[in-house]
């Protein structure tokens, strides 16, 4: 017994409750959401900016995949679909970055993914954009700086990993009356964005996001098991600052 | 079949590497062919991210939108960089200046502005988020992080005071570990939401 | 008593006005209104002033055939060449005289008497049952337009009840259906005071009847007792139903008198744009109900609130935005300037009283210097260009250590611009010393490179031809935590015997703590206050001494304005943003 046996372990334990979860609430009612008002002061901002005709920006992350942050590309993706309404591809006005190619791809291939049913770009121009203002995290947040400065835009989402440069995007949009809705993204960029936003949502806070717009069994059946591993990693340093403490570990 | 197939792959690679871990003699040859698969795919995708890039200046050229006269820049700046790349040898001290002469202070310039901008965000901290104990204990935190990075405080090792001087400096970082925590179980379950085919983010309801 | 035209009441009958609404009673004070309101139409009156002139009958003429007398195309005639086309001698033949208090009464005239259309009309008349005149038609028209809100089932139920009326009314025996209990027998005629102006009008225009011609004669025509009925149904002598459209079709019948229901307003019967149409039913006291469910009460009732709340006025909700918030950006950044340019530029370098290192910076010092002299390093250059002077700040005293003669050093990179930097900054280390250097180039994933070296080679096809074994040590150059741990946790984990030790930048080192106490770590040094300790206990004066002034200068601003802001602030959030999150 070591610990990276209590690790997969752990990993296991996570999957059945996961797999059991999503089949109890396919089957029957399901974990009630937490409502979260930084999500829903987003949706406003949402349709405010349609109604005003201002723009929208989506920063997907810096990186697709990281060591440390492993999902939070892969999450920022998770959120995109549910961004995607009929008012949204219809505007023209959201504009997903990323400062990954494979970001910018698999974004483009949600939003085209979207047009699948009949809808044709050549119909109608106007649409989700996708761009990748730069491929390192300081000329990433040069390039989207210069784009942000061209006009107004309604609301700023900073999703996915980026760091503490960040602050500059939210500042930029708040001081042309934006609003700004950030997620966990590096430590040093969740406590550079804290004096200045209040729609943060600070660590594991944003694996719940996509949930919080479209909620669905996955994501509930994934909050369920989620709050379960908490209060079981909760009780585990409990006992191990315990055992520690008597001399046994 | 296309759904079912490909977090198939994804499963089979990741289990193949996670067993490298444990079989390294036995695995050794596959791990190479899926580590050299893999960083080609990455290099792939940062090519991709390049060509990205120069079709987001190029389209914002021909459609005459604003900042176009930026992109013309950027697209002159990157030929230039490129074509120097390949003309001049590896190491060549022209280079080397002629990229970072430009990009240390733009990047330097940026980090500044971002310096004057929290300070700015220091000043407004309680305006925006009120006392609540959240901003309370953040604010508790920088400044003992910022009396201590002053470096007025000293104590002998192994005393009472270099104890308590060392507890109160990784104060802070005990919130910072119990993110990282969570964020990391937050990144598990995503992948087995993921796997498990729960999730299919890629224009699927 | 002479019952008004306009509002149905009862006046005596010498008053030439109607005691409730003024309305002309006489004939001749309607003639008199008429001619000096010639424009004076009435809510039925929807015909134009040339069908006026010509009645219904003649419609029907016109309609089936040719009109007699007339020659030529008669698709154009006027009303004038329609009344000259009967002649008087044809019309003389009809009795005036005749009492026409049984509408449906045919003239009596002598079959041979009787005018060849006349003929066809009664004819028609007879055999078909929608024979109607336009009049007529028009009458009905306008009085279902009146009908509010009830249309379709009401207009259907009317034009049964008509249907029904002439089923079971034959026009010999229909007669007007009062609505007061005023009971006409069969010699009273009908008062001309009672008949509208347009009636009036068209009788003129037969232009032959005269003026003393009994009103009633125009019942000669067929028709004319559904005709006065209606003509009484305008006067508003009839009642509205009182109950349920569906009683009233079962319980359809017509008597000689109706009850006089109280509540009917017919003041404006006949004038108004559009009017109501009542049917009474004898015996029916109810109004008709209309059964809503409390659900969709409470429906209705929040849609209305809806309403009223969205069209209830409202001050304009402007966001309060900082005025001119670069301004204090602007004030700020020159302040900061200024006293890091004093910081900088002024005044003598910082000397530290320092004698001793931190445990992890003394790792550091302990690992470079215990290095053979033939000893080969992989150090990693994984920074940005923006922190490339505070990494050069932190890594030259320790690359002074390293990079000897006779040493190998290994260069790798997962950041772009990496092996740039590595150049600009060994050049500035090494100079012009005979230095080993293995440029093992840029790679674009950390992670994959890290496990592939951390690997044993089973292969002769390698990424990079190498195995960390190949090394004394690693050295890692960073600006954030988490391009460093990466590495750590991967050489930490497949070969823990490597040393491995950071050169980080301020904002990465508190987090890499952890990996130092748990011994995956030899050594660190982060941030600018770190190097100016080792430098100060290696005895080395650089210009990390002035770095360090300005940068304790730049944290007490931070902390100022820390502490400022704290002060002064307004206990507020901004309200030009929602509250939430975190």
């Amino acid at each position: 017994m070591n610990w990276s046996l209590i690790g997969w372990i752990f990993i296991g334990v996570s999957a059945i409750l996961l797999a059991l979860f999503t089949f109890l609430f396919r089957s029957g009612k399901g974990y009630p959401i937490r409502k979260t008002e930084a999500v829903e002061a987003y949706k406003g901002s949402q349709v405010a900016s349609i109604e005003e005709g201002r723009a929208r920006q989506v920063l997907l992350g810096e990186s697709f995949w990281t060591y440390v942050y492993p999902g939070l590309g892969l999450q920022a993706l998770t959120i995109v679909p549910k961004l995607l309404d009929l008012e949204t591809a219809v505007d023209g006005g959201m504009s997903l970055s990323g400062g990954d190619g494979s970001l910018a791809v698999f974004a483009r291939q949600i939003v085209d993914g979207r047009y699948q049913d009949g809808f044709s770009t050549k119909l109608s121009p106007i649409g989700v954009r996708t761009t990748l203002p730069g491929v390192t995290p300081l000329s990433l947040t040069a390039g989207l700086l210069s784009e942000l400065s061209l006009r107004p835009y309604g609301s700023l989402a900073l999703l996915g990993h980026y760091g503490p440069a960040a602050l500059l995007l939210a500042e930029t949009v708040i001081d042309k009356g934006g609003r700004v809705l950030g997620t966990a993204g590096t430590l040093a960029a969740q406590a550079a964005l804290f004096p200045s936003i209040q729609n943060l949502l600070i660590g594991e806070m944003t694996y719940m996001l996509p949930g919080l717009f479209k909620k669905s069994t996955g994501h509930q059946a994934a909050w369920l098991t989620e709050d379960i591993l908490r209060v079981l990693l909760i009780l585990g340093l409990i006992v191990g600052a315990i055992l520690k403490m008597i001399g046994v570990l | 079949m296309k759904k079912v197939l490909i977090p198939m792959i994804a499963l089979l690679v990741g289990l193949v590497t996670l067993a490298g871990y444990f079989l390294p003699t036995q695995l050794g040859p596959t791990l190479t062919i899926i580590i050299g698969a893999g960083i080609l795919l990455m290099s792939a995708a940062g090519l991709i991210g390049i060509g990205y890039l120069l079709h987001m200046h190029i389209m914002k050229l021909v459609h005459k939108e604003r900042g176009g006269f930026f992109s013309l820049i950027v697209l002159l700046f990157f030929l230039v960089a490129l074509i120097a790349g390949l003309v001049l040898p590896p190491g060549s001290a022209f280079y080397r200046d002629l990229i970072l002469g430009v990009q240390i202070p733009i990047e330097a310039a940026l980090l500044g502005v971002l310096a004057v901008v929290l300070l700015v965000a220091s000043l407004k901290l309680i305006r925006t988020r009120g006392w609540t104990p959240l901003s309370i204990g953040f604010l508790s935190s920088a400044l003992l992080s910022f009396v201590f990075d002053l470096g007025l405080l000293h104590a002998e090792p192994g005393t009472l005071s270099a104890e308590l001087l060392d507890f109160l400096r990784g104060l802070p970082w005990l919130g910072a570990r119990g993110i990282i925590l969570g964020m990391a179980l937050g990144g598990l379950i995503v992948g087995l939401r993921v796997l498990f085919m729960i999730d299919r983010p890629y224009g699927e309801e | 008593m002479i019952i008004c035209p306009e509002c149905g009441t009862e006046n005596p009958p010498d008053s030439e006005r109607c005691l409730n609404c003024n309305a002309l009673l006489t004939e001749r004070a309607l003639e008199e209104h008429i001619e000096e309101q010639p424009d004076h139409e009435e809510s039925l009156d929807l015909l134009s002033q040339g069908d006026h002139d010509l009645p219904d009958l003649l419609h029907a003429l016109k309609q089936d055939g040719e009109l007699p007398g007339v020659e030529g195309e008669q698709e154009d005639l006027s009303s004038e060449d329609v009344v000259a086309s009967f002649s008087l001698s044809e019309l003389e033949e009809i009795q005036p005289d005749e009492e026409t208090e049984e509408p449906g009464e045919s003239p009596v005239v002598k079959p041979d008497q009787m005018p060849e259309w006349l003929q066809r009309i009664r004819q028609r008349a007879k055999e078909e049952t929608d024979s109607i005149g336009e009049i007529t038609q028009k009458i009905q028209a306008a009085q279902e337009s009146l009908v509010e809100d009830k249309s379709s089932q009401r207009h259907e139920d009317y034009s049964s009840f008509l249907e029904n009326l002439g089923e079971t009314f034959p026009t010999n025996d229909l007669e007007a259906v009062p609505i007061k209990e005023v009971v006409k027998d069969k010699d009273h005629a009908l008062e001309e005071d009672q008949e509208p102006d347009w009636l009036e009008r068209i009788r003129k225009a037969e232009g032959k009847l005269g003026e003393n011609e009994d009103a009633a004669n125009a019942g000669n025509r067929d028709g004319d007792s559904l005709l006065q009925w209606l003509v009484a149904l305008e006067d508003g002598t009839l009642k509205p139903p009182t109950a349920d459209v569906e009683q009233i079709e079962e319980s359809l019948q017509l008597e000689d008198s109706t009850q006089e229901l109280p509540g009917y307003d017919d003041s404006s019967f006949g004038q108004a744009a559009t009017q109501e149409i009542h049917v009474v039913e004898p015996g029916l006291q109810a109004p008709p109900l209309l059964e809503v469910s409390k659900e969709e009460q409470s429906q209705a009732d929040q849609l209305s609130a809806t309403i009223a709340d969205e069209t209830a006025v409202r001050p304009i909700h402007r966001r309060r935005r900082a005025k001119a918030p670069w301004v204090l950006r602007l004030i700020l950044g020159v302040i900061l300037i200024t006293v890091l340019s004093f910081g900088l530029f002024t005044g003598a370098p910082v000397k530290s009283n320092l004698t001793t290192l931190k445990p992890h910076q003394q790792g550091l010092l302990s690992w470079a210097e215990a290095l053979s002299p033939d000893a080969s390093v992989l150090v990693i250059f994984d920074y940005q260009a923006g922190f490339a002077d505070e990494i050069t700040l932190i890594a030259q005293p320790v690359l002074d250590l390293i990079i000897k003669p006779g040493r190998e050093i290994a260069i790798l990179t997962s950041s772009p611009s990496g092996m740039l930097l590595a150049d600009r900054l060994l050049n500035e280390v090494i100079g012009t010393e005979d230095i080993i250097l293995r440029d093992l180039g840029f790679v674009p994933s950390a992670s994959l490179i890290a496990y592939s070296l951390a690997s044993p080679v089973t292969s002769e096809i390698f990424p990079l031809e190498l195995e960390a074994g190949d090394f004394d040590g690693v050295l890692i150059l960073s600006d954030t935590f988490e391009d460093a741990v990466v590495w750590i946790e991967q050489f930490s984990a497949r070969i823990p015997s490597i040393p491995v030790n950071c050169l980080v930048t301020a904002q990465a080192g508190p987090l890499l703590a952890p990996y130092w106490e748990s011994g995956q770590i030899t050594g660190m040094v982060s941030g600018i206050s770190e190097a100016h300790q080792l430098e100060a206990v290696m005895g080395e004066s650089t210009l990390v001494a002035y770095r360090w002034r300005a940068y304790r200068f730049g944290i007490f601003m931070m902390i100022a304005m820390l502490v400022i802001g704290a002060t002064i602030a307004d206990e507020g959030k901004r309200e030009d943003e929602g509250w939430g999150g975190a």
